[in-house]
């Protein structure tokens, strides 16, 4: 079976690299990423994990979300069709929704202080702009 | 016991009461004698004190021996006094249960061999010879001889027996092997080749007609985990992650899933790019077959495909789909609507009017 572990370590390692190929290609942040703890998964963190999954079912709900919504929150159709909506809408789960997806840093996990473009926060954002690996950035001068 | 212990002590204190009583008497008469001497000659006075410590001594040992004797007597008294040599108490007696009967033993028990070897001498014994009983018992003789042999042997650490051991060598000496090399073994037997002009052209021999073959039990392991890991095993072997970040950027590129430079936003999307933008905007036509001309759920409709018509992010096929998808809910609510009064009831209505 060390066949096998050894297998499961490249894996691992290998869809690590695959979600996180962003923050490897950066050398600058190498040590924010521990690669030498054992891992259950790959992101920074647990919270990191949920809005993942939350963000994941946001997509496979999404259709069905817009179609209760509108047939909810209309005065046209006749209240009984409505009621029948707001019931669709709250068969739904509750992570499936847009407002508690929570824009975090990709590296750090930090959900406040991100800089939109880049999902990262800010202290990451400035120290990569420094080592010169985000384009286009610049210090500014004036 | 208790009784006893008593009588010891007392015999204990007795006793230290008569070695007090013979230094008191000691002391005394060393004082008589002194005060006696003072008066008296000297070889008077030495005899006279003699004599009267000789007295004095039997005087105390004997009263001390008739002391211990009547202690002694009393303690054997008090012991015979004591409890009935039977108990008075009616105690629970156990039943009294035969015992199972032992089996009868064998007069011929020999503890030097082993029983089995005692079953075999005797077989060997009745089949061989006539004089059975003679032949038994030397072989017995002989086998008790080796046993005690190994007895001794056991017992005694190993002396090495230089005779033994020079002819054990010589021997060997004899048995040495030559120094040539073993001979090739004779080569196996070849079969004749087998002439086979056509393989198709015999009949079937039919070994297999009536065979059964089993299914195999294709019953549900319970490793659900071991599987998976399994089935990643596999493929794995088959497929081949990159090993770096270098080698999954080759790969993503050559798969174009990389952005091209100058940033295009439809990159990708080359197949929507040849859809018109009429069939984005224009999807009226969708409507026509099922919905209602009038009425709340027309309001509602045009309402979503307006809607959909400024939404640029859709694909044709999603929107179609949207649309698709409120023609089913509203066909599965057909009755609440027809109750609500949302869709004109057909059925009910005998002649087309024709204002709808």
């Amino acid at each position: 079976m060390a066949s096998t572990t050894t297998m499961s370590k490249l894996l691992n390692f290998s869809s690590f690299l695959l979600q996180n190929t962003a923050q490897l290609l950066r050398n600058g942040m190498t040590n924010a990423i521990k690669l030498n703890q054992p891992v259950r998964n790959n992101w920074t963190d647990w919270r990191m994990m949920k809005d993942n999954r939350r963000r994941k079912l946001l997509v496979q709900y999404a259709p069905e979300r817009v179609r209760a919504k509108a047939l909810k929150k209309n005065d046209v159709l006749p209240p009984e069709i409505t009621e029948i909506g707001a019931k669709m809408l709250a068969d739904i789960p509750r992570d499936a929704s847009l407002t508690r997806v929570r824009n975090r840093c990709a590296i750090t996990s930090r959900p406040r202080g991100i800089v939109t473009r880049w999902r990262l926060s800010r202290i990451v954002w400035r120290s990569l702009a420094d080592y010169n690996k985000l384009s286009g950035v610049q210090r500014a001068m004036w | 016991m208790a009784t006893s212990i008593r009588n010891t002590k007392m015999l204990l204190r007795r006793a230290f009461s008569v070695k007090r009583n013979e230094t008191l008497a000691r002391n005394l008469c060393f004082t008589r004698t002194l005060n006696a001497n003072e008066d008296q000659d000297d070889s008077k006075k030495v005899v006279a004190e003699k004599k009267n410590k000789a007295e004095l001594r039997e005087a105390k040992q004997k009263e001390a021996k008739a002391k211990l004797n009547m202690l002694l007597e009393s303690m054997s008294k008090t012991t015979s006094k004591a409890f009935p040599s039977e108990s008075t108490l009616s105690l629970a007696t156990p039943k009294i249960r035969a015992k199972p009967a032992k089996p009868v033993k064998r007069t011929a028990v020999n503890t030097k061999i082993e029983p089995e070897m005692l079953q075999a001498v005797e077989d060997v014994s009745n089949m061989l010879s006539k004089e059975k009983e003679a032949s038994k018992n030397s072989l017995i003789a002989k086998l008790e001889a080796v046993a005690d042999e190994s007895e001794r042997a056991r017992l005694e650490p190993f002396k090495p027996n230089k005779q033994k051991t020079e002819d054990l060598n010589s021997l060997l000496n004899t048995l040495k092997v030559d120094g040539k090399k073993p001979k090739n073994k004779p080569p196996a037997p070849k079969l004749a080749p087998v002439k086979v002009e056509d393989i198709y052209g015999a009949q079937p021999s039919g070994i297999f007609s009536k065979a059964h073959f089993k299914e195999e039990s294709s019953a549900v392991s319970g490793l659900a985990t071991w599987d998976m890991l399994y089935e990643r095993e596999l493929e794995l072997a088959v497929t081949h992650p990159p090993a770096n970040g270098f080698q999954q950027m080759i790969r993503w590129t050559k798969q174009g899933k990389v952005w091209q430079f100058p940033i295009d936003n439809e990159q990708g999307l080359d197949e929507e790019a040849q859809v018109g933008f009429h069939e984005h905007v224009f999807l009226e036509p969708h409507l026509k077959p099922w919905c209602p001309r009038r009425g709340p759920v027309r309001h509602f409709m045009e309402l979503v495909v307006v809607g959909l018509s400024k939404n640029p992010y859709l694909t044709v096929a999603q929107k179609k789909e949207h649309i698709n998808w409120f023609r089913d809910f509203f066909e599965a609510k057909r009755s609440i609507l027809i109750d609500t009064g949302a869709i004109p009831d057909i059925t009910t209505k005998s002649s087309p009017s024709i204002s709808t």
